[in-house]
């Protein structure tokens, strides 16, 4: 289904218009000038955005990719991802589900091997990206950075979830959207640098997005936006939401275990692993991850659960990391026949 | 439950409790209370106010119902057989008081009357279970698979397989129920745990529109036709106790199963049931009304529908929402208003208890302004159908209005009027006033005559379909021209609301009367009546009031969001704050001793005899001055510095060598830019020497300062000492014996001179030791501003000898080149630019050398400047030596030294204030001067990087060039293929002429010769062009390579520079990267032209080799020629 450049033997490759059936760049995309200096015009993960690289190709520029991500991985990713909306036995979800922590665990929980978290980005994409293209116009106007962002956030999300028990594919698709609509409601108008950094910066500290906020209505719109984003992706979003009960964690999003987030406070022992995973994932993953490497992704899931911050404290429970961790490390503890995950 | 530490009050109606249960009530803070259900005292009064009542049985259960006593929530000890009977009437527990020597039933007791809960039951039950395990129930379909694994586990650990099975089916089938409702959600979160004795199993979904009646509904011994109507009962059966906990912040319903392996023969199962919302309660309450979601049903065999009704879907929520957080509020107050109206004249009328939010829908598709329906929400909408289900919610809406908008109408509200009408169209004003145009019955005619009919135009349009194409336009023609209209007729509105602006806010008491005046103001307008505009009017108003309520909500909101961060950020503050008032108050109290002590030193100065005048001390209070004096000098000589500095820098302009064309005057910029290039590299070594110069210098004076400090402490070691013998010489004061004075009188007096004598020491003891801290503090305070002074002096003294040296340094002659000889303007330009710029750069060069010997003198001064305080700090030492020995024998201090001292403290603590400020300010320059730097050295970035640019486009000329060239070459290649032709046919011709006398042929033959000469002649001069030009070429690539490794130098350079002034920045290391690679690419490329040229250059030869070797070959032919021209003369004669 996907050519894109699985044939590729190098790592530095022509980029031509047949690749853009994935939404975002394998690598760095390159401008070859005839003279003068080559000029890098994707970065690795950016969203190819085919009007942008049509005036490349129209006016015949050579354009290369130094590819940062692993076709090998990411197709292996892909399809298992894949394979789980083909099965229906629980015991066959359980033991394919088995099959992807291996896959994730040789790459993103061990260090050995070189990776790119962007391939967990990219299986993830082809597996379960089905955004229409009105919506998805709507959310790369609003900011592409966001939307760069979610595809890492949905990715992350998706593969802990499956980690911690989730096997349903629809559930899983579901959980993946969700993460590029947490901030639907901000459309471009709102949007502002900003609120994109007030967003961000809110990730860090509980309410230092907020003090960024000059303007009592941006402060609005931002608290607002929680729940203005469910209700509106609620309303917009059926064409590709498959239960759209799953939006609910777009109302949670800004939550923090310690009670410190907003709109309601809630604290961990309020939050199933669902909500308590997305909030970590959503507020984890800053602007710096996107600047996707080769080797990356090699322990990233692994460092991540050790990190020890105020701001891990506030967005990441021992619970979470006893169910993740004990699950990626304990590869034969015989999960893959009941999917139980060792909480304790 | 109880999360009060206060008392709670429990009316037992039990008679005697188990031990457990009265240590566990009295470790919460309950108190009992005992009272006989028969007792006369068990009333109203009683039950009012209490926590809890307990009972152990139904009749009791009964005896309360039939006195109506139901107030208070209940806990039974005893069986209860109709438990919806129980729940329904108030109570809350169903507890087995036998199991509570099991720690976790008695863990799960304690969390639910301390309402305490948790989802994560490791630590909800810490320490409590010896494993616990978590599993996600993705769909209904695949129960059975599930409830495996815990029966699994259950059945290792010798628990009830079988009844734990059977829970887990008949709550996961009400789960499903729920579900499949739309209540609750699928995946199911399970955890489960076990130890020796328990097996506890918690399930947990997040759900909607859950209230205490879908509990009751399904609390049924016998199922009826419904299965749903019995889970619960089966659910509660199968368990040794099952609590029902409702979180309500994040709507989790959270079921809590527990089986004792030892109380298997249990009587009765416990029921516990935690704070689920109560479905009235809420309406009574008039608000937690919340959306619920209209979820879409999953298709698939999962999701087939199970039979039976299932649970009654109750219309309301009990996810907390205030009216705050509704959107356009008047619009839905205008709404109910309307549905009310609307059902007055409903027949048969549907009961408002039955209505559901798909009534509301019905009936908002009446209501005028669709644009308002379509905007609302589900919680508007929920809020519509609560309100109309109850009267008093409604009112609460209407009050909260009331209470948040302005009665007075102000500018604000006026001009959201206006501009309400501004964006309102003509179809808008149309349905608001039910149909009517607002432009007036205007005859219109649109391409055609107006035929007949008064209240309508006839629009002909082609003659021949006439009855076709004729549109009767009622009123005032088509759309496009009412909208026309309407537009003029609203900035018509508008000019004259705006003429009457004052008159109407002042005018007008209220809003109501603002409206009233609006309507008479434009009434005459809008060729509607008084009522019809009074609706416009008032449309436009709700819009303006809705408007405003936003806006405070807005307002308020965000105020709430930043009061409470502003809280957290005060609470950061205060510790902060604390954290600085401990460090003043130390400071406080360290000041304090100081004045104290500086008071006493007064005090004892004014006691003493006035000084001389020229006693008076050293150092005043003119410090300050000095510094400031300093400094502005410091600054002024800088300033003054970089403008000299200014047009070295200004150098490194760039010379295109492409537009000379002269290969001397080439070379001669060439060699002028290599000596600017060496001076600048000397000129950077200079540099370098005096920084080493300085730094050396820097090192010196440190090393004197640590001499000066040891000297410092000998003299501290000295006060010691002196201060010791003071002490000593109090020690050693002789003791008087008073019994050989026989006198009482003269002993009594001798007594008390003798305490006098001890006292007056005493006292001067204190005031020796203040003295010592004065002195030692201004010892500090003088050292530090001693220094300061030194620094600036020694800054002040490098500035100027460096500034002297530029002024003075001689003008260097440079290599003269008479530029009056030379033609080209351009480089005539450019040569006098670059001597210029060597001479400068030479005279800087002179002028760093003196710089630097400057420097070195300056050093030389401070290091003896350094030993002369150290030899007077040495010689202050000795002073305190001979003091010390008067000390000892003297009580008094000397005035002069005193007032010194006090007058050096005043005059240091200035100075030491003013120095802060200044290394304050100092530090903002380092800080600025950095980031100028980073500025700079970005500009240099640029700069070389557009000089890369420029290189690059020369060398794409040079390219292009060279293919012309190439072209030429092969041109010439052509003609002179070409000529040797000719010349070979001529040399035939000549050869067959030999024999012959034809003097024709012969003079042919001569003509063409010479046209091949000149020809010869121009492609040997064309030859020679590109061979002049290639030279040109070699020179030019030669100065890009120059270039090249110039700003490779440069840039290694700026490396060092980036690395100091950016510390590293990414930025900056990507750029130089860039340059790197530039310039490496440029190398290469220069290389290839290099090798290209020397081809032509070979080619060049080729073809001079050819050119003479056909000029020789002409020569023999003009030779046989000659001969042959001789030869038919004689033949001739």
């Amino acid at each position: 289904m996907v050519k894109t450049y699985e044939g590729f033997s190098s790592l530095e490759n022509n980029f031509t218009s047949e690749m853009l059936e994935d939404l975002f760049a394998p690598g760095e995309v390159i401008w070859k000038k005839k003279f003068g200096n080559d000029v890098s015009i994707l970065k690795p993960g950016d969203i190819c955005d085919a009007e942008y690289l049509k005036k490349f190709w129209d006016r015949n520029a050579e354009l290369n990719v130094l590819s940062k991500a692993s076709p090998k991985n990411i197709s292996k990713g892909h399809q298992l991802f894949l394979s789980l909306s083909e099965v229906h036995d629980v015991s066959d979800k359980n033991s394919l589900r088995s099959e992807i922590i291996t896959w994730g665990n040789q790459l993103f929980w061990d260090d050995k091997c070189d990776c790119s978290i962007l391939d967990l980005v990219l299986a993830s994409y082809r597996a379960f990206y089905n955004i229409d293209k009105q919506t998805e116009a709507n959310l790369i106007q609003s900011s592409r950075l966001l939307f760069k962002r979610s595809a890492l956030v949905g990715s992350l999300v998706t593969y802990l979830a499956t980690a911690i028990g989730y096997t349903d594919f629809k559930f899983l698709q579901d959980l993946y959207h969700t993460c590029f609509l947490l901030d639907y409601s901000i459309d471009n108008e709102q949007m502002s640098s900003e609120l994109i950094e007030a967003l961000l910066k809110e990730q860090e500290a509980s309410g230092e997005g907020v003090r960024t906020l000059s303007k009592d209505s941006s402060v609005e719109v931002f608290i607002q936006h929680p729940r203005a984003s469910f209700d509106l992706a609620l309303a917009d979003c059926a064409g590709f939401i498959n239960q759209p009960q799953t939006l609910r964690l777009i109302k949670s999003h800004h939550e923090k275990i310690d009670s410190s987030g907003f709109p309601k406070q809630l604290n961990s022992r309020e939050l199933s692993d669902i909500e308590a995973l997305m909030i970590f994932v959503s507020n984890f993953v800053t602007v710096e991850h996107l600047n996707y490497t080769e080797s990356d992704g090699a322990g990233f899931i692994k460092n991540i659960l050790g990190e020890n911050s105020p701001k891990m404290k506030s967005i990441l429970s021992q619970r979470l990391i006893g169910l993740i961790s004990k699950t990626l490390d304990n590869l034969t503890a015989g999960h893959e026949k009941y999917q139980e995950v060792v909480g304790i | 439950m109880n999360s009060d530490n206060s008392k709670k009050y429990i009316l037992n109606l039990t008679g005697t409790l188990r031990e457990e249960l009265q240590i566990l009530f009295d470790s919460l803070g309950f108190e009992i209370t005992h009272v006989d259900i028969a007792s006369e005292e068990l009333g109203q009064e009683a039950t009012s106010g209490l926590a809890l009542v307990l009972i152990n049985s139904e009749d009791q259960l009964d005896t309360l119902i039939e006195k109506e006593l139901l107030s208070t929530p209940m806990i039974s000890f005893g069986e209860i057989r109709n438990r919806k009977k129980f729940f329904e009437n108030g109570g809350v527990a169903v507890f087995n008081s036998d199991v509570m020597t099991n720690p976790v039933i008695s863990k799960i007791l304690e969390n639910f009357l301390g309402a305490d809960s948790s989802l994560q039951i490791e630590l909800a039950y810490n320490n409590l279970l010896a494993e616990a395990n978590s599993v996600k129930v993705m769909t209904p379909a695949n129960i059975g698979y599930y409830s495996d694994i815990f029966a699994n586990d259950a059945t290792i650990n010798q628990f009830n397989t079988s009844a734990i099975r059977n829970y887990f089916g008949a709550i996961s089938a009400y789960l499903i129920f729920l579900h499949q409702k739309g209540i609750g959600e699928f995946p199911l979160e399970v955890d489960y745990g076990l130890n020796e004795n328990s097996f506890l199993l918690q399930v947990h979904t997040t759900v909607t529109s859950f209230f205490d009646q879908n509990l009751w509904e399904s609390l049924n011994k016998e199922k009826g036709n419904n299965p749903f109507g019995n889970l619960l009962d089966i659910s509660i059966t199968q368990c040794d106790l099952l609590n029902i906990n409702y979180i309500q912040n994040s709507n989790k319903l959270v079921f809590t199963a527990l089986w004792d392996k030892k109380e298997n023969e249990a009587p009765f199962s416990s029921i516990l049931m935690g704070d689920v919302p109560r479905y009235r309660y809420n309406l009574e309450k008039g608000f937690d009304i919340r959306t619920k979601v209209d979820i879409k049903v999953e298709k698939g065999l999962e999701e087939l529908p199970i039979p039976g009704e299932g649970p009654t879907v109750l219309a309301a929520n009990n996810e907390a929402v205030s009216f705050e957080n509704l959107n356009n509020i008047i619009q839905l107050k205008l709404m109910i208003e309307f549905i009310i109206n609307l059902r007055n004249s409903e027949k048969p009328l549907k009961p408002a208890e039955e209505l559901e939010l798909s009534d509301i829908s019905s009936y908002l598709l009446y209501f005028s302004n669709q644009e308002a329906v379509a905007e609302l929400g589900e919680d508007e909408r929920y809020t519509i159908l609560s309100c109309i289900k109850d009267g008093e919610l409604f009112s609460a809406l209407k009050e909260f209005i009331g209470e948040n908008l302005d009665d007075e109408p102000s500018e604000d509200y006026l001009q959201g009027i206006l501009d309400n009408l501004n964006s309102l169209t003509v179809a808008q004003t149309k349905t608001i006033v039910g149909g009517e145009t607002i432009v007036g019955d205007e005859k219109t005619l649109v391409k055609g005559t107006v035929e007949e009919g008064d209240d309508f135009s006839r629009v002909k349009g082609a003659g021949e379909k006439e009855e076709e194409s004729i549109t009767l336009i009622n009123g005032s023609g088509d759309d496009l021209q009412d909208s026309d209209v309407w537009n003029v007729k609203k900035s018509q509105i508008e000019e004259k609301v705006k003429g009457q602006w004052n008159n109407l806010i002042q005018s007008s008491g209220s809003k109501e009367e603002l409206q009233k005046e609006l309507v008479q103001t434009i009434s005459g307008e809008l060729e509607l009546d008084e009522d019809q505009t009074q609706m416009i009017v008032t449309n436009l108003a709700d819009k303006a009031d809705d408007e405003e309520l936003k806006n405070k909500m807005a307002a308020f909101k965000a105020q709430e969001v930043k009061d409470r961060l502003s809280i957290d950020k005060k609470d950061q503050d205060l510790s902060h704050r604390d954290d600085q008032i401990k460090k003043m108050k130390s400071l406080i109290d360290r000041m304090k001793t100081e004045i104290f002590t500086m008071k006493q030193a007064e005090n004892l100065a004014q006691s003493l005899p006035k000084p001389d005048a020229e006693n008076k001390p050293a150092i005043s209070g003119t410090n300050e001055e000095v510094f400031k004096e300093l400094e502005e000098q410091n600054e002024k000589l800088k300033d003054e510095l970089n403008q000299y500095k200014q047009p070295v820098e200004a150098q490194e302009s760039t010379v295109d060598l492409s537009k000379i064309d002269d290969p001397e005057i080439t070379r001669q910029i060439q060699g002028l830019q290599n000596s600017l290039d060496k001076s600048n590299s000397d000129l950077k070594v200079k540099d370098k020497i005096i920084e080493k110069a300085a730094d050396d210098s820097k090192r010196a004076l440190e090393n004197k300062d640590r001499l000066f400090d040891s000297v410092a402490s000998e003299l501290e070691r000295y006060k010691d000492q002196a201060s010791e013998t003071n002490l000593a010489a109090d020690d050693d004061e002789a003791e008087v014996d008073y019994d050989k004075f026989s006198d009482p009188e003269v002993r009594r007096e001798i007594q008390g001179l003798a305490n006098d004598l001890k006292k007056v020491n005493t006292q001067l003891r204190g005031k020796d030791k203040n003295l010592e801290r004065v002195i030692d503090n201004n010892k500090r305070l003088m050292d530090k501003s001693e220094k300061k002074i030194e620094d600036l002096e020694t800054e002040m003294i490098r500035y100027r000898d460096e500034l002297d040296a530029y002024k003075q340094a001689p003008v260097e002659k440079v290599e003269e080149i008479d530029v009056s000889k030379i033609e080209d303007h351009e480089a005539k330009r450019t040569i006098q630019g670059l001597q210029n710029d060597l001479s400068k750069v030479n005279n800087t060069l002179k002028a760093k050398e003196t710089a630097l010997d400057r420097l070195n003198d300056s050093n030389k001064r401070s290091n003896e400047q350094k030993d002369r305080r150290i030899k007077l700090l040495s010689d202050e030492t000795f002073e305190l030596k001979k003091d010390m020995l008067n000390v000892a024998g003297s009580d008094a201090v000397p005035y002069e030294d005193f007032r010194k001292i006090e007058g050096e403290k005043q005059a240091l603590e200035n100075q030491l204030a003013t120095a802060t400020a200044r290394i304050s300010s100092i530090s903002e320059k380092v800080d600025n001067t950095k980031a100028v730097d980073g500025d700079k050295l970005n500009t240099q970035i640029q700069k070389l990087t557009e000089k890369n640019q420029l290189a690059l486009t020369t060398m794409q000329k040079f390219k292009e060039e060279k293919e012309k060239v190439d072209a030429r070459m092969r041109n010439v290649q052509k003609e002179l293929d070409g000529k040797d032709n000719d010349i070979q046919q001529l040399l035939q011709k000549c050869g067959e002429l030999e024999g012959s006398s034809n003097n024709v042929d012969v003079k042919e033959i001569e003509h063409q010769l010479d046209e091949i000469k000149v020809k010869l002649r121009t492609t040997e001069d064309s030859l020679k062009k590109e061979t002049l030009k290639a030279k040109q070429f070699e020179q030019k690539i030669k100065y890009l390579n120059a270039t090249i490794d110039k700003n490779s130098k440069d840039k290694l350079i700026q490396q060092g520079q980036g690395k100091k002034a950016g510390g590293g920045d990414p930025a900056l290391a990507h750029k130089m990267k860039q340059l790197e690679m530039m310039n490496s690419k440029m190398t290469q490329a220069n290389k290839k032209n290099m090798e290209d040229l020397a081809e032509k250059k070979k080619e060049a030869v080729k073809f001079k080799t050819e050119c003479v070797a056909l000029k020789n070959k002409t020569q023999a032919l003009e030779r046989k020629l000659a001969k042959l021209a001789s030869a038919s003369g004689k033949k001739a004669a």
